[in-house]
């Protein structure tokens, strides 16, 4: 309990800078409100009059301070603000509707990545100073440092241009009409995303991984299972792994960030519609909102990632229960 | 080749690579066992090579150690050369082990009934449920209550976790155990308790031992034969209270003198001090290792290495005095 | 071991782009050539869809990118280092400086760079600047854990009761114990370093108007694509990523000497163990 306390904690300060950098940012950049009302593209004057008063621009700060947490707690769902460039959606709205094609992205390139690590580690930490452990070792350092855009434009050039095997952009084809062809066409689209997603995930992961494991493999008890006449398989999941992956889990909140970081940019790569393409769009559109209501969410959703690890931690590692 | 030896170590060679150099940790080591329920208590202080010679019989030797030369023999059959499953099979279904430091030993992150369920379906090819009831069973015997079968390896206390090793050692019935320093950890109250408790598994279950400590109190009514090793080598080999009692190798006296019992021959100060970075073992020799501590020593024990050799009494001593 | 291949990567990349730039023959603003040309012997690295010589953008377009990576490596490594080295020995300073490095990383950092190089006005420096309040955590968590490791250790508690001041302890005993470590996180930093910012460039949020991998690769994802100049994207990219790889390589072999752990040999032999 001590230690999930402590974790909530600082995801509570994390929660609180974000949205008090929300509030302070748009108000810091001089051309913020003004843009608003000057934009001069999709708003309406009269619409950006009303616009303006619900943020409570004019107003002294306090009372802005106050309509913004009203705005974001006390509305359902919470509003951070209209679109310029779609107006007249909101943010949340905007942000809701595409976040379905991230998360999809977060999730099965996690558990891909996760499954990578898992089987390498199995096979590759045990023994020491093997091929595979060392090709391993490499090819994670490798993947861990290279630009991800760029290995996605590459793979982008050679598998759909060039080898014309999977789609160039989207998540979906415009020609797909429900039903099966509708979920092949999602796969299609998803496998260059979810692949190089994975890869990055593996490769960092199975670095940390392999610090853990050194240290583990020096205890005892993995020579006393040794000693038991227990396979290397079970040896390298129940004991090896089992002990080593705690540390991985425990930093899955950080994990969290680096891999909404790496969505942003294969999504925009890949022309994918999920939160990562809307918030580039949305620099590149100076659409200001936008991009501070993506902050605000997505940052959401990495103390959200980590929460659910420490979770998971706590049910892990039976040391960190303390039942006195 | 059959013979009746349950166990045979013979002229056992182990080196340890570090860098460049190498320490040998075993300098051509043999002991025999014989069939029934023969213990053997093995002493020495640390650098000895004790643990490594428990290692050896289960050939878990690891990089940067190497087995060199020499065979140990199960029944007959070398393990060093035995097939994977075969050597599988013989771990702790024939030889098993009762580690040192059940803390470091056992899997944090398991119930401590686990391991032993584990080895049980392992070996045994027993269902989930056979194996649970086995193990439950094994952890009573020792002392384990039903209801702290399901504790992690941290909420136990010491004592019940050496318990648990004892447990797991036992859970196949082998037929040779090593305890590898079983009590150094504990409290010595628990020792004492953990010591009977051996004791009476041994005898129940007429198993072989080889108890190996750096305290040589401990062994006085443990085992019936006792051999010192010092720096890889075994200096004296003999029945225990012979040994205990009447030491013959100038090492062997320095350790019982350091017991201060009123029958040790030597007075306490007149043991010398172990000279700093001496205790392990260094590459082959032809001289005696201990010649630097020895208060006897003479010439000839700098230019030759003294072998294993019958004394009166029964003894086998390498000690130039008695040759 | 690592070590060697990372040099022998990275020399081989700035001496290549070196003379490049001492030898070559165009400029990288000038429009000398056809559009869209691949790789050829008059123009090795190809053009762009203005005629570029791309040759000359990347081997000009070094610079800028390895100058944000290793300012802001350097930035981050001496602020991550002592914050790392207080914030890790003294027990007052230990909760706040933990907060504050849990807390930077929990944020997305190229969404945090983004986030502030689309409000202010994008430049190199400003790049530089956050790198640096991204990096230092990173840093300050690994110096950190260092440091915990050492602190209680039978030499420093010796330097403790011998009458040094705690302040000399930190800076005279730990912090040279440390400072390997922060070695091999510069170099890592600057690894990652170029690697972020050449991506915030990418997106558009730099200077594009002046050359840089990064500007070089926003031009390329608007235009290459539509007009099959594979080699414009792949040239500026690989010189980055061999870089990057190079500087990682080191670092982890630094890294790998410094921590007989992560050896693979060798540790597990001790008098005790025999």
């Amino acid at each position: 309990m001590n230690f999930l306390l402590k974790r909530a904690i600082t995801y509570l300060v994390v929660f609180f800078v974000v949205l008090n950098l929300t509030f302070i940012l748009p108000r810091l950049v001089p051309g913020n409100a003004a843009e608003l009302l000057a934009s001069g593209t999709r708003v309406p004057a009269s619409a950006a009059v009303a616009i303006a008063a619900r943020f409570g621009l004019g107003q002294p700060i306090y009372v802005q301070y106050v309509s913004f947490l009203k705005n974001i707690f006390f509305t359902w769902p919470p509003w951070l603000g209209v679109s310029y460039g779609y107006f007249p959606a909101t943010v949340t709205s905007l942000f809701m509707g595409r976040i379905g094609w991230s998360l999809g992205l977060i999730l099965s390139s996690f558990l891909f990545g996760f499954l990578l690590i898992y089987f390498l580690g199995a096979k590759s930490l045990l023994k020491r100073k093997s091929k595979v452990e060392t090709g391993s070792l490499y090819a994670s350092i490798m993947f861990n440092s290279v630009p991800l855009f760029w290995v996605s434009m590459v793979l982008l050039f050679a598998f759909a241009i060039h080898f014309k095997i999977f789609p160039l952009f989207g998540s979906t084809g415009f020609s797909s009409s429900g039903g099966l062809s509708y979920v092949s066409s999602v796969i299609w689209h998803a496998v260059l995303p979810i692949t190089v997603l994975s890869l990055s995930i593996m490769a960092e992961g199975f670095l940390i991984l392999r610090g853990s494991a050194q240290d583990i493999l020096r205890s005892n008890y993995i020579l006393a299972a040794k000693t038991r006449g227990l396979s290397d398989w079970t040896i390298s999941t129940g004991y090896l792994l089992r002990n080593s992956l705690l540390p991985l889990v425990s930093i899955l909140s950080f994990s969290m960030a680096s891999l909404i970081s790496r969505v942003v940019l294969v999504e925009v790569v890949f022309g994918y519609p999920g939160v990562g393409d809307l918030l580039v769009d949305a620099v590149l559109g100076r659409d200001y909102p936008v991009i501070e209501g993506s902050f605000f969410y997505l940052t959401i959703l990495v103390v959200i990632g980590g929460l659910i690890g420490d979770v998971a931690l706590m049910r892990l590692d039976p040391r960190l229960r303390i039942n006195r | 080749m059959e013979t009746n030896s349950l166990l045979r170590i013979s002229d056992l060679v182990v080196d340890y690579h570090i860098g460049k150099s190498f320490v040998r940790a075993l300098d051509n080591v043999s002991l025999d066992f014989s069939a029934s329920g023969e213990s053997v208590g093995l002493v020495g202080e640390s650098g000895s090579g004790k643990t490594t010679f428990a290692m050896s019989i289960l050939n878990l030797i690891e990089p940067p150690g190497r087995i060199v030369s020499g065979k140990v023999e199960y029944k007959g059959q070398n393990v060093l050369t035995m097939s994977k499953s075969h050597l599988m099979k013989y771990r702790w279904g024939e030889v098993s082990m009762i580690y040192q430091s059940a803390m470091d030993s056992l899997n944090p992150v398991k119930q401590v009934s686990q391991p032993i369920i584990e080895v049980i379906r392992k070996h045994k090819k027993a269902s989930k449920k056979e194996a649970k009831e086995r193990a439950l069973q094994g952890l009573q015997d020792v002392g384990i209550p039903l209801n702290r079968a399901n504790a992690y390896p941290h909420e136990l206390s010491g004592g019940m976790r050496q318990r648990v090793v004892i447990a797991l050692a036992l859970a196949l019935s082998p037929r040779l155990l090593i305890a590898d320093e079983p009590t150094s950890a504990l409290d010595v109250v628990t020792q004492r308790q953990i010591l009977d408790l051996i004791k009476r598994q041994i005898a129940e279950r007429g198993l072989s031992l080889i108890f190996i400590t750096h305290e040589m109190s401990l062994l006085n009514g443990l085992v019936e034969q006792i051999a010192v090793m010092y720096r890889g080598e075994i200096v004296e080999k003999g029945r225990a209270w012979e040994v205990l009692t009447n030491p013959k190798h100038p090492y062997t006296e320095i350790l019982i003198a350091s017991l201060l019992t009123s029958n040790s021959k030597l007075r306490p100060f007149e043991t010398r001090v172990n000279p700093p970075g001496e205790s392990a073992a260094v590459s082959g020799s032809n001289y005696c290792k201990f010649v630097n501590r020895c208060k006897y020593a003479f010439d000839r024990c700098r230019k030759e290495r003294p072998l294993l050799k019958e004394t009166s009494g029964g003894n086998l001593v390498a000690c130039h005095k008695y040759t | 071991m690592s070590a060697k291949i990372g040099i022998l990567i990275i020399a081989c990349v700035l001496g290549f782009l070196f003379s490049a730039v001492l030898f070559g023959h165009h400029s990288p603003q000038a429009i000398v050539g056809p559009a869209d040309a691949p790789p050829s012997l008059k123009y090795p690295f190809g053009t762009d869809y203005l005629g570029h010589d791309l040759l000359s953008q990347v081997a000009f377009g070094a610079f800028p990118t390895l100058f944000i990576g290793l300012v802001a490596a350097l930035g981050g490594t001496s602020i991550g280092f002592l914050a790392g080295l207080y914030g890790g020995y003294y027990q007052r300073l230990q909760p706040v400086i933990s907060g504050a490095i849990d807390v930077v990383l929990s944020f997305p950092s190229i969404v945090l760079l983004i986030l502030i190089a689309s409000l202010f006005l994008a430049s190199n420096n400003l790049i530089a600047i956050s790198l640096v309040l991204i990096l230092w955590a990173t840093v300050a968590r690994g110096v950190r854990a260092q440091v915990a490791s050492l602190k209680n250790l039978p030499y420093v508690d010796a330097a403790r009761t011998s009458g040094m001041s705690e302040w000399r302890v930190v800076n005279r005993v730990i912090a040279p114990a440390v400072a390997p470590i922060a070695v091999s996180y510069f170099v890592l930093t600057v690894s990652i370093g170029i690697v972020i910012a050449t991506s915030v460039e990418w997106i558009g949020l730099g200077n594009v108007t002046e050359v840089s991998w990064g500007s070089i690769l926003y031009y390329a994802q608007t235009y290459a694509f539509i007009r099959g100049d594979w080699w414009w994207v792949v040239e500026p990219g690989l010189m980055l990523a061999l870089v990057a790889i190079g500087f990682a390589l080191i670092g982890f072999a630094i890294e790998e000497e410094l921590n007989p752990r992560l050896r693979t040999y060798g540790d597990k032999f001790t008098s005790e163990n025999i």
